[in-house]
Order: structure tokens, then sequence, then C-alpha cells
């Protein structure tokens, strides 16, 4: 199905290609040339907090938004099928699957490390095959991220925890801020689509653009296997959770968090949809099985599932953390809780007492 | 004009002729020095719930349950978070509280869902705090915010404080705690009139779009109320129940309008107008303009505000339409 849909149109295979300039001036004519093509172009909005269709003028490219670019490819909550029962009674079911090519202009390049993070379990080589909407979605989306200047770090930011500056994740053309305009870096074929019809300089010779600024690094070194040692810990969980709001903000703007609920929604008696929709650890329904018996009935739990996720378990089976440093659960929350604090905590945190190893063992 | 003065465990209300609270003063409780009074609270209960410094140097919500980390507890312009909703987890305890925060702790207390003899109250007397995506959005995330003598200082400049009192401190007249075992403070003179939230358009066309617009922000992850200290019972919250089943998990505007016009109706008469729920959200949906009305709505339909008297009920628990001396003007 992912392959029909996307057919015909440039993929996500990288490339080799020259960097070009673009005049500040020309952008907004490069823009108006991204959203002359099929599809819908996306540019960030602060107001708004999110990526919004691109409207004319300017984009505001200072500063990231409040969530996360995750939602262009998993979106908040997605239609699979719609059910119905025919005059015979019986029930017709229409499988839905997006097909709109989307252009967002404007991600970070956390937002496509992130991106990455989520193709390990939804894309094409995912555990349970390609997902059919977030494939589909995923490889007609063209990413175009803003490299980020010193001015749009700030003390959140800790990208430079997972990888070098020049980690340009699955961004299709990253556009570097240098004097006078923006070098143009196109690393994919679809990124050399967008590319094209961007009014770039042919004339101007090309600056060397400066490495994207990071924010600082902090040190994870071996926490996978203190993640799993203190698995049974609860007096750290309960310690390092006991502010936390058992809210979803941290990871309804997280570029990474993907969990998800399906439900069944009628529509009247005759017709309903089957709906995806974004969930989180931090409610207090996550988990909880149809008995009533919630595994992580506790907050600390569901918490420890949240850091082991991302510093443990996603490097067990991926080799890649699923946190890229972007810092929104640190903005977003509404009680100060920093999971760098809790990363933190859990490194400088003693081995575990022999009750502890028998833990390590058994988690 | 002829004072009202009306005396309820150990609180004292004045109210103008028109019925208005103008001030409220806590009776027999001794004022102490902030140390010496988390002291108190901790010997009492072992715990104290209050705000320490974080790791950018702004206070966070915090725990004592020890000397060394009680020292550590502290107030100032970013103590911004409302102790009171950390309060039924913990109890019993002893929790430092300002005066918007203590109205939460009164208003469990009329509803019958904190006693009083198992919190210990360590009421400030309130200057105000500082609005903190306001001095995110002038001087960046992280930016240090600190009471030096008069002065707020950013970052270790003196600052602009009147720019960056947050709205809910420039709409409050309260800067006594309604309830307290001890205070804290010197008394501070509040503002002449309470500011209003503005924002909101005039026209009822205008105001649908705005309203539109605000909630095609919003990403339900219920930071609204979970981080409300009356929304209590969030872990069953209808919002996210099969049976019944009023909402679906479809952000789209009219659900999010829903989801929120049901919590609002369940804070009727009830929402003390903290301000948390406004202050939580990380899209920036102005909350601050409906819990607003909430209270111009009690106040006016049943000359009622919450969280003013751990004896009152609510207005919706104790109405009665044949009682022709109900004050419905």
């Amino acid at each position: 199905m992912a392959d029909q849909v996307s057919a015909g149109v440039p993929h996500n295979t990288p490339v080799e290609a020259e960097l070009t300039f673009l005049a500040a001036d020309k952008l907004v004519a490069w823009l108006a040339a991204l959203a002359a093509r099929e599809g819908d172009l996306l540019v960030p909005d602060r107001q708004a907090g999110t990526f919004v269709p691109w409207t004319g003028g300017e984009p505001d490219l200072a500063k990231m938004t409040a969530t996360s670019a995750k939602g262009i490819v998993l979106p908040q909550h997605e239609t699979f099928l719609s059910y119905a029962y025919d005059d015979d009674g019986k029930v017709a079911v229409t499988p839905r699957v997006a097909d709109t090519p989307t252009t967002v202009f404007g991600i970070r390049l956390c937002d496509a490390r992130g991106i990455r993070c989520i193709d390990q379990t939804f894309g094409e080589n995912g555990p349970s095959g390609a997902d059919p909407n977030y494939t589909v979605r995923r490889n007609l989306a063209t990413f175009v991220a803003v490299a980020c200047t010193p001015a749009d770090v700030d003390a959140a930011c800790f990208c430079a925890t997972f990888g070098p500056a020049d980690d340009f994740g699955v961004a299709d053309v990253v556009v570097h801020p240098v004097d006078g305009g923006y070098v143009v870096r196109p690393l994919t074929e679809k990124g050399l689509a967008a590319a094209a019809v961007a009014p770039v300089d042919t004339g101007a010779t090309v600056p060397e653009p400066p490495l994207p600024s990071q924010g600082t690094a902090i040190d994870i070194e071996g926490i996978e296997q203190k993640l799993l040692a203190h698995f049974d810990d609860d007096e750290l969980w309960s310690d390092v959770t006991e502010h936390c709001l058992s809210c979803g903000a941290c990871s309804f703007v997280c570029p990474t968090c993907y969990c998800f609920s399906i439900a069944d929604e009628a529509r009247g008696s005759e017709c309903g949809d089957r709906l995806r929709s974004w969930d989180s650890c931090g409610f207090a329904c996550y988990s909880k099985e149809a008995s009533g018996h919630n595994p992580r009935g506790r907050n600390a739990q569901r918490f420890r599932n949240r850091v082991n996720h991302k510093f443990a378990y996603y490097p067990e089976l991926y080799n890649l953390e699923s946190c890229v440093g972007c810092g929104r659960c640190v903005r977003a929350c509404p009680a100060a809780v920093d999971i760098r604090d809790m990363v933190e905590a859990v490194m400088r945190r003693p081995a575990p007492t022999k009750d502890g190893a028998k833990a390590e063992v058994t988690a | 004009m002829s004072a009202e003065i009306t005396e309820s465990q150990g609180t004292t209300a004045v109210k103008d002729s028109g019925g208005a609270t103008v001030a409220v003063a806590v009776a027999d409780a001794p004022v102490m020095e902030f140390a010496e009074a988390v002291a108190l609270g901790l010997e009492k209960f072992g715990v104290v719930l209050g705000w320490a410094p974080g790791r950018d140097g702004n206070l966070a919500p915090a725990f004592a349950r020890s000397a060394e980390q009680a020292s550590a507890l502290a107030f100032g312009p970013s103590a911004v978070f409302n102790p009171a909703r950390y309060v039924r987890d913990h109890t019993p305890c002893a929790v430092v509280a300002k005066p918007c925060d203590t109205r939460s702790l009164v208003q469990m207390m009329s509803e019958n869902m904190l006693d009083r003899d198992e919190v210990f109250v360590i009421g400030l007397r309130c200057p105000g705090v500082a609005d903190m995506k306001k001095v995110v959005e002038r001087y960046g995330w992280g930016a240090r915010v600190e009471q030096v003598g008069p002065d707020w200082l950013v970052n270790g400049d003196k600052a602009d404080k009147a720019d960056l009192l947050d709205a809910r401190c420039r709409a409050c007249l309260r800067r006594e705690p309604v309830i307290a075992d001890v205070v804290v403070g010197e008394p501070v003179t509040p503002p002449a009139e309470a500011e209003r939230f503005t924002g909101l358009p005039e026209s009822m066309a205008e105001r649908g779009a705005f309203w539109e617009a605000e909630f095609g922000k919003c990403i339900r992850c219920y930071a609204c109320r979970n981080a409300c200290p009356l929304c209590y019972c969030q872990d069953v919250c209808v919002a996210q129940a099969r049976q019944p089943h009023w909402l679906t998990d479809e952000a789209t505007p009219a659900e999010n309008w829903m989801w929120q016009m049901i919590r609002m109706a369940h804070l009727a008469g009830r929402c003390t107008q903290c301000g948390e729920c406004n202050r939580a959200c990380p899209v920036d949906i102005r909350l601050d303009l409906l819990t607003q009305e909430l209270g111009d709505t009690a106040r006016e339909l049943f000359d009622y505000e919450a969280g003013l008297d751990p004896g009152q009920k609510a207005p919706f628990v104790t109405y009665d339409k044949e009682r022709d001396e109900w004050p419905i003007r």
C-alpha cells in the first residue's frame, strides 16, 4: 500500500549534492515555489505552538515550536478505517490512508533526529513491518530543517548528548542561516526536488556554513545498564517523580514518544471509525488492563517506563537513544520536572544491593 | 459603607456593604521567620511541601523530609507552583502556601477532601510572583528570577517588576493567607484595584473564532486538569472514560472545547482562580479568561467566592430553587 501511494514521488534515498546560496530576500519566493507543488506546505508558528499551513510572508524561524514535528508523520489522532452496516446488515470496512504530500519548512535538526527514532518502530524496517499510515506519510513528507544558530539554543537544549552537530537526522534539506541568506544543503532525492525550486543565486560563492549550534551534553555513559540495574529501585523512582503531576505534556510535545491507543468510535448505531491517538505514560489509565489491573499503577512506575524506554530499551533494540535532547519536555513541564535531573540521579545512584542485583536478572 | 465581619474556623472575613470580601485576616496565628516556620512544620508532620531551587536556580516544587532539605526551602518570585496540589498525596503534612494556595486548601476542606487537622499551614504574606512564561519570552529559557531587597533580579540584573508580575497577582487583592497555623512575612499592601484578564474579543462572532483558535492548539495533555488542586478525580476522569463516553481522543477544536467545558462545569462555584491550569498549559490556551468568568458568575448569581471559609458550601451543593431568599440577582 505504501509503495502504491508513494510511487512516482521522489524518495528518501540519500544524495550527494552541491551546496547553494539563497539570498535572505528570496526566502519567501522559495516558500511560494514550495507551496505551488502538490500537497501542503507547513511552517512553524510559535503562536499556535506547532506547524501550520503557510499563508504567505516570512516564516517565524526564531526558536523551536512548543510541539514537535512528529505529528506530521504520526498525527495526534487518525482514522485507520471506517465501518458501516450495508442494507443486508453486513459490515463494510473501508481502510483510510493519508495520501497528501507535505513539505515542512523549518523543523529543527532535533525534530529530524526524532523522526529517525520513530522510523525504527514504525518504518519499513520496524519489528512489525512498516506501519502503512506512518510509512505513507513519511514517504510523502519533505523535511526542510533549519540549522540552529547560537541564538536558537537555550538552557533546556541538551542535544549534544546524542550526537555530533552535523547529524542531520532524516532531514531532506538543511538550511544554514549565514550572513545575508542561507546555505541550502540537499540530502535526499526529495530534498533535491525541494531545493530545485529555490531561487538560489547561481553565480554566488557559497560560504562554508558553520556547524549547527548545540545544547550542552549530559553524561549518559553506561546509563542503559544502570537503568536496568535500578529497575526495582522504588525509592529512586518515587523520589525523582514526586513533583510530577502525571499529565501528558512531556510525551505529547516529545519528538520521539509514540505510544498510542486505539479505539472504535461509533458515529450513531450504523457506522463508526477506528482511531489511533497519542497516549502518554503520564496518564493514570496508561497500560491499564480491561480487568482494571494496571501493571504500572503508580506514577513512579510509569515515569520509570518513560526514562527506560528512552535510555535503555531503545538503545538495546536499535542502538539509538529515543531522546534527542530538544528540551521540549523540560520547557513544557508545569511542575519543573527535568529529565536531565532523573538521568543524573540514576547515574550517581550507588550500585544496587543484593536485592537490586537480583532484580537486574529478573527485570 | 458598612463592613461585615464573619469568623469561621480561625479565619476572619471582612466584607463591604456590597458583599464583596475586601480582606481576610488569620486570627491567632503567630507571625514568624520562614526558616522557623518550616522547622516547626517539619517537627510536627515530618514533611514540608514548598519550593526549593531547581536545576536553573529558579524555585521548583519540593518536599522536605530532613533539616537539610528544609533549609533549602525558599520563597521568591519563581514560587509559581501551587503546593496545595500535592497535599492530598502527602497528608499529614506541613505546607508552605501563598494566599492563593491557601484558598485551594480551604476549598478542599469545605469539600471534605482535606482534614484541617492533617495539614500544618505555613501561610505567606505574598507580594506576588513572576509570570515565568514572560520571563522566558523576555530573557530566554532558564533565566533566573530572584528577589533581593525590594527588587526583582533576572540573571543578577534589576528587572522591571511591574512588567514581570504575573497577571493573576495583578488580579489579586488578597495578600494575607486565608488560613494558616503560622504566618510568614511582612504585611503587603494590595493594589488599589484588581486587574482583569483581558483579550477576549467583544463580538460573539469574533469570540467564536478566538476560542476555535485557542482550542485548535490544545494537545489534550490534561496538564490543566493535573495541575488543578481541585480536579481530584483526575485518575478516573470522565475525559478518558469509555463509560460514560462523552469525548473521543480526537484533538479537534470541538472535542477540545468540549473537554474544557466539562472541566469548567465541574469547577463552577468551586474554582478559586489560583491560575494553575492557565500556567500549566504548554500551548498557552487562555484558560484564565474562563476561570475569571467562573468566578464572576459565582459572585454575581450566588454572592459567592470559593476558598474563603472551610465551613462554606459551594452553590451547587446547597442550591435550592424553592428557597425564595436565595440571593440570585
